[in-house]
């Protein structure tokens, strides 16, 4: 298509300038030019090119039986929940701001906007898709090679649209129902005193009113956090995973990604910081 | 008034006889003279209106191109600290809103007003007041909408503006109702420009000139025109319904009360897509004006060009759903916008090898508006290819909303319409100023916009396809955007030092001395024939020739010597000559307005009312409104003044009615064309009803036991009906002089009407729907409103029509007042019947 | 002034003129309101028929929904073309040869956008 889209700029372009070079006037055919350049070349174009893109990309939109794995993406300003489904009747197991797929296995996604217009796109998987208020998009992915993929918020939807991303991270089969399994089980009780500070400041500052940490608390409005500490980045992509990065976002989020709904906790102490971070980032 | 005709007894009597002596065009001169100081915002002439709105839009071009310049700042490098988040979507937001809504698309109606008249071999536009006042809500509105930026309360939610980021939840500030109101405001001038463009086109060309002989450009600008009339009112009914839910509620675009996010998007497309070809219809038109004088032949298939207009004309209408194709809709809804997005290579191609075959007939001289020209064919071609990829569903859930798109529009934009912009800007200087630009800054000027342009957006198609996404303020360095980022950014400000470069060269041009020929360029066309004046032409020449400056030599001899049409001005008004649609006959001696500050005044008035809207000022409002309503009021009751029945020496031998009441007066014409806008915004509505059931047929109305009554309709039919038939008889009544009895028709299509809008509320009360709570109230309570206005505006018209009459200002030479408000009659009985039967009867039927 | 430029009334043109004239002139672009009619006529029963439709296998859509876009197809298509020869044998009648050829190009065009339409409902899957 590229060397074709080429081949038609070089011809306009010969063809725009060989009568600066050649300056007489000349008799042209002008069939030529209207019957061939103007409707010949367009059309032959379009016959070839037409058939062609209406077959293509018909997967994404494929019927799956309904055994398979599901997973629900829900968009919000400015962070993504994922929940994942393996069969009609079996529990929901929710997550956010990441996505684990099985390698080689066709997934649908079920796309649903929590606040605003969002976007899913995966550059490397598939094209994108609207999350549309009021609509459920289907789209079918299938990743066959194991590795991480960056995926983004594409459509405008706000203040940090910009910083709306999510990793993919694509795993053979049975690493995936091991994670998934892991997933659904609730935290361990925390072993360290440090620890379990940060897990008793989780509470009483308030963090698991918005948050849910399996077996912790069950908060809606902010991502899932029960396996944060294994997450590549965090704050939908806008910081690499880590303690350090997770105490630098609790205590100055709304400095680090202005306008998200998770306020800066600046009066902590260094060491409270560190304790909840450590204990968020031992979720793993 | 002191020559009379010559051969007097062969004669029949004739008013105000002409001359064409020197006496003659003292008073031409006379009467189309500039007003002095203060005066100027009193001047209504379509040269200094064209002018001061072709600067206006400039100006704006340059503010938008600032913005550009600091958001390629920003994103020189990964994480840049230029500007911050809210800011930089302010930017982004008021560049493409400001390019589109306040430059594109006006500047190309300025050029028409500014070209036209010349081009058409007439003295003015139509309707000279309305150009005023388009001017003047243009840039008021536009300079208020701009200025929003400096105060931090500029648009934020792109230019697209799709709710929900729009509705009041998710942007509670007043940045989203500047937008909506504020260019609402300049939508409507756009509008108007539109309406007086298809008549001036279709009524005002030069004796002989007919649609075969009109200058092609005038072709490009009747397509476009048709296309604004269509399009922008679809707009200008999305902004109306989001500003609805804003203000009252309603909720059209809110999934969580039975609305759809997408009915903003389809009817945003509607009119944005097209949107992009009323931009390149007339710089594609502009190219072929421009084309033939630098190769020294004609135009090669004017026919196809004017099949392929027509045919980019409608095909851009059918295109929309190509913006939305990862919404989610199926499949084969996306198919046929694809086919028909595909469809358009056809008429384009046409257009790009005509200008080839051109280029080839002739023997090219290299000035730089043909350089201009060039780098338009390349550039333009190169966006008209990207364009049939993203045509393309899969490829386009690619490079959807990535830079890939954003260099696609920009090779379109740019390349289609700001190159033929600088094309024109140094081919009709001269014929503004008499004085020439720089060859040699033209030549600099191109090809630091030439190389900027394609340094600075040719890598941005790659930075899409590496998966970067528009409307980031930041991204991370690590994904192999950065370095293109940085290229774009450097050229970005090479381009910006061309357009700088052409602004300078244009200051200084106007130190340098005056050129003594007219037509300097040797071209064709009949503009060049007086070059630029207040009166245009010393008298009006017949056509009989595409090209006539190359193919009618006597041409100009015939018109400084004052033997075409109107060569005098007897009355000491502004004259103008109407013809036939298609014939171009002369038909009658159109008088046209002077100096008055009636459209200045109501222009800002009316800025003020939208402006008090948007910062809730009621007082503020209340007075702007008063003030406004009684400008219109005091240019209505102006309207269809007192002209004598005989007929007026045209010169030449012809002798013309002053006046006309049938259906080609002017006034019609307007109203006509008006009402095709009209008719799209009730079609919007009606789309907007049934799409938005569609999407939940099962809560139609969402409680079932409130379907609407049938009584009620049916009575405010009835009325309806009887108001409209009042209106016949009384017009029938006034061709008879029944004065009296015509008097009584309308007195009872004034009650009748004012009956059916007493049902027609009553019948929204009782039917117990709540506009707010669900999209279902909120279509209902749009649909009958809107058509209640029409009924209202109707009822007012009767009123007025009445107070007329008994004034002795209605009779039947003089009634063609009556006849619009006929017109309008005519239109609003079978749009409020269609929309009582949807709203009674499609809940019963569904 | 010239004497052979004196004056003589001229009859008011007749009333019904420019009526027929912006009907003539929107004949010329009659292919391209087939054309819209006829994408929105396609576009709105495929959409009803798959939201209300009985769905079969639910990709592909109620039975018969892709004979009857092909045949509104054709049907338009056929309208386009009858009314290009129409036009085409009235040149020869006397009609201005500019409009009759504006009229046949601009139908052609349309013809062509009318029937690629088939090339989407034979190759996609109507309610995917």
């Amino acid at each position: 298509m590229y060397a074709g889209a080429t081949l038609v700029v070089l011809l306009v372009l010969v063809l725009a300038l060989v009568p600066l070079f050649a300056r007489r006037a000349r008799a042209v055919d002008r069939r030529l030019f209207l019957w061939g350049g103007g409707v010949a070349l367009p059309l032959l174009t379009l016959t070839a090119l037409v058939p062609y893109v209406m077959r293509v990309g018909h997967e994404s939109r494929a019927p799956l039986p309904t055994d398979r794995l599901s997973v629900e993406v829900t968009g919000h300003q400015f962070w993504w929940a994922m929940a994942y489904r393996r069969a009609p009747a079996s529990a929901v197991v929710a997550s956010a701001n990441e996505l684990r797929l099985p390698a080689g296995e066709r997934v649908e996604l079920l796309l649903r906007a929590g606040d605003v217009i969002h976007s899913f796109w995966v550059p490397n998987l598939a094209g994108k898709t609207d999350l549309v208020p009021g609509r459920v998009n289907r789209l079918v992915l299938r990743a066959t090679r194991p590795g991480v993929y960056r995926g983004q918020c594409a459509e405008y939807c706000g203040l940090q649209h910009a910083l709306m991303a999510f990793d993919v991270v694509v795993v053979p089969r049975a690493e995936f129902d091991l994670w998934l399994a892991h997933l659904a089980r609730p935290v361990p009780p925390p072993a360290a005193p440090e620890l379990r500070q940060g897990r008793a400041l989780f509470d009483s500052l308030g963090c698991s009113s918005c948050h849910t940490v399996r077996g912790v608390s069950r908060g809606t409005l902010g991502p899932d956090l029960t396996l944060v500490g294994a997450r590549r980045t965090i704050a939908a992509g806008a910081l690499h995973g880590g303690v350090g990065n997770i105490a630098g976002w609790i205590a100055s989020a709304q400095h680090l990604k202005p306008g998200n709904a998770m306020p800066s906790y600046d009066q902590l102490t260094g060491t409270q910081l560190r304790a909840l971070a450590a204990w968020l980032e031992s979720l793993q | 008034m002191t020559t009379p005709p010559v051969d007097a007894a062969q004669a029949a009597p004739v008013l105000h006889p002409q001359s064409c002596g020197p006496d003659g065009l003292e008073r031409l001169r006379i009467a189309w003279a500039k007003p002095r100081r203060f005066a100027f915002f009193t001047e209504v002439n379509n040269t200094h209106i064209g002018l001061l709105y072709i600067a206006t839009g400039f100006l704006f071009f340059l503010g938008a191109g600032v913005l550009a310049l600091l958001m390629r700042i920003q994103l020189a490098e990964p994480g840049g600290g230029f500007l911050d988040a809210e800011q930089y979507n302010q930017v982004f937001t008021m560049h493409g809103t400001v390019m589109m809504f306040l430059f594109a698309v006006p500047i190309v109606e300025a050029i028409a007003v500014l070209l036209l008249p010349s081009m058409l071999g007439t003295r003015d536009m139509p309707y000279p007041r309305l150009s005023a006042l388009g001017f003047w809500s243009y840039a008021v509105g536009g300079v208020m909408v701009f200025a929003s930026l400096f105060f931090g309360v500029a648009p934020d939610g792109g230019w697209f503006m799709y709710p929900p980021l729009t509705s009041l939840p998710y942007s509670p500030g007043i940045n989203t109702d500047v937008w909506i109101l504020g260019l609402g405001f300049v939508e409507i001038s756009a509008v108007a420009a539109a309406v007086e463009l298809v008549v001036g086109i279709l009524k005002t060309r030069a004796p002989g000139m007919t649609l075969a002989r009109m200058p092609v450009f005038a072709w490009y600008v009747l397509v476009t025109a048709g296309m604004i009339m269509i399009g922008m009112p679809t707009v200008i009914a999305a902004d109306t319904l989001l500003e609805l839910e804003r203000a009252a509620g309603m909720p059209f675009y809110d999934a969580t009360r039975g609305g759809d996010p997408l009915l903003w998007q389809h009817l945003f497309w509607l009119f944005g897509h097209p949107e992009v070809y009323i931009i390149f219809l007339p710089a594609a038109g502009m190219v072929s004006m421009i084309l033939p004088a630098f190769v020294r032949v004609r135009l090669v298939g004017y026919g196809w060009i004017v099949v392929a207009a027509v045919a980019v004309g409608f095909l851009s209408f059918g295109l929309w759903v190509h913006h939305m194709f990862a919404t989610g809709l199926p499949l084969m809804s996306l198919g046929f916008f694809s086919a028909a997005s595909s469809a358009i290579a056809i008429p384009m191609g046409i257009q790009v090898f005509a200008w080839l075959a051109t280029l080839w007939e002739g023997t090219p001289q290299l000035r730089p508006p043909l350089l201009f020209l060039l780098g338009f064919l390349v550039i333009f071609t190169m966006g008209g290819v990207t364009g049939v990829m993203v045509a393309a569903v899969p490829y386009d859930w690619q490079v959807h909303d990535t830079y890939f798109v954003v260099a696609h529009f920009h090779y379109v934009l740019i390349g289609g319409m700001v190159f033929p912009l600088f094309a024109a800007i140094y081919y009709w200087t001269p014929w503004v100023t008499h004085r020439l630009l720089s060859e040699r800054a033209g030549r600099w000027a191109f090809w630091l916009m030439f190389v900027g342009f394609n340094a600075a957006f040719l890598p941005m198609h790659l930075t899409g396809l590496r998966g970067m996404p528009r409307r980031v303020y930041t991204y991370d360095g690590g994904l192999g955007w950065s370095t293109l980022n940085l290229v774009s950014s450097i050229f970005s400000f090479v381009f910006a030092a061309g357009v700088l470069v052409v602004v300078m060269d244009f200051l200084l041009h106007l130190r340098r001395p005056r050129i003594a020929e007219r037509n300097p360029w040797g071209a064709p066309s009949l503009e060049w024939l007086g070059g630029l004046s207040d009166y245009g032409l010393r008298s009006l020449v017949s056509i009989t020739s595409r090209y006539p400056l190359w193919e009618q030599p006597d041409l100009e001899e015939e018109e400084t010597a004052g033997r075409g049409y109107l060569p005098d001005a007897p009355t000491r008004e502004r004259e103008a000559l109407l013809t036939g649609p298609l014939s171009s006959e002369p038909e009658q001696i159109l008088r046209l307005p002077g100096p008055g500050w009636t459209a200045f005044v109501a222009a800002v008035a009316t800025a003020a009312v939208f402006a008090a809207m948007t910062l809730r000022l009621r007082v503020l409002g209340i007075v702007a409104g008063l003030v406004a309503a009684g400008a219109y009021g005091g240019w209505l009751w102006s309207l269809d003044p007192a002209q004598p029945r005989g007929l007026a020496d045209a010169g030449r031998g012809l002798a013309l009615p002053l006046y006309r009441n049938d259906t080609g007066s002017v006034g019609r014409w307007g109203l006509m064309v008006l009402l095709v806008s009209d008719a799209a915004v009730v079609a919007s509505f009606v789309f907007a009803y049934f799409y938005l059931w569609s999407g939940q047929p099962g809560l139609w109305p969402p409680e079932p036991a409130a379907l609407p009554s049938i009584g009620a309709p049916l009575l405010a039919a009835l009325l309806t009906l009887g108001a409209w038939l009042g209106f016949e008889l009384a017009d029938r009544r006034v061709r008879r002089e029944r004065g009296r009895a015509a008097g009584v028709c309308l007195a009872l299509s004034t009650l009748l009407a004012a009956g059916a809008l007493v049902v027609g509320v009553r019948w929204l009360g009782a039917m117990g729907v709540d506009p707010a709570a669900h999209s279902y109230g909120a279509a209902v309570w749009t649909l009958v409103g809107y058509v209640g206005l029409h009924v209202a505006l109707g009822a007012a018209m009767a009123l007025w029509c009445l107070v007329r009459l008994g004034l002795g200002m209605i009779d039947s030479w003089r009634r063609v007042t009556l006849d619009v408000c006929l017109l309008w009659w005519r239109f609003t009985l079978p749009a409020t019947l269609l929309v009582l039967l949807i709203v009674a009867g499609f809940p019963r039927a569904a | 002034m010239p004497p052979d430029l004196a004056v003589a009334p001229r009859p008011a043109p007749t009333r019904a003129r420019d009526q027929r004239a912006v009907a003539r002139l929107l004949d010329t672009t009659f292919g391209f309101l087939v054309w819209a009619v006829h994408l929105l006529a396609i576009y709105i029963v495929q959409a009803l028929a798959c939201e209300f439709g009985v769905a079969r296998p639910h990709t592909h859509g109620p039975a018969g929904l892709v004979p009857v876009l092909l045949l509104l197809t054709a049907a338009a298509a056929c309208v386009v073309v009858l009314h290009a020869l129409r036009r085409r044998r009235r040149r020869h009648e006397g009609a201005l040869p500019f409009r009759v050829a504006v009229t046949v190009g601009a139908d052609a065009i349309a013809t062509l956008a009318i029937v690629g339409q088939c090339f989407v409902i034979l190759l996609v899957p109507p309610c995917a």
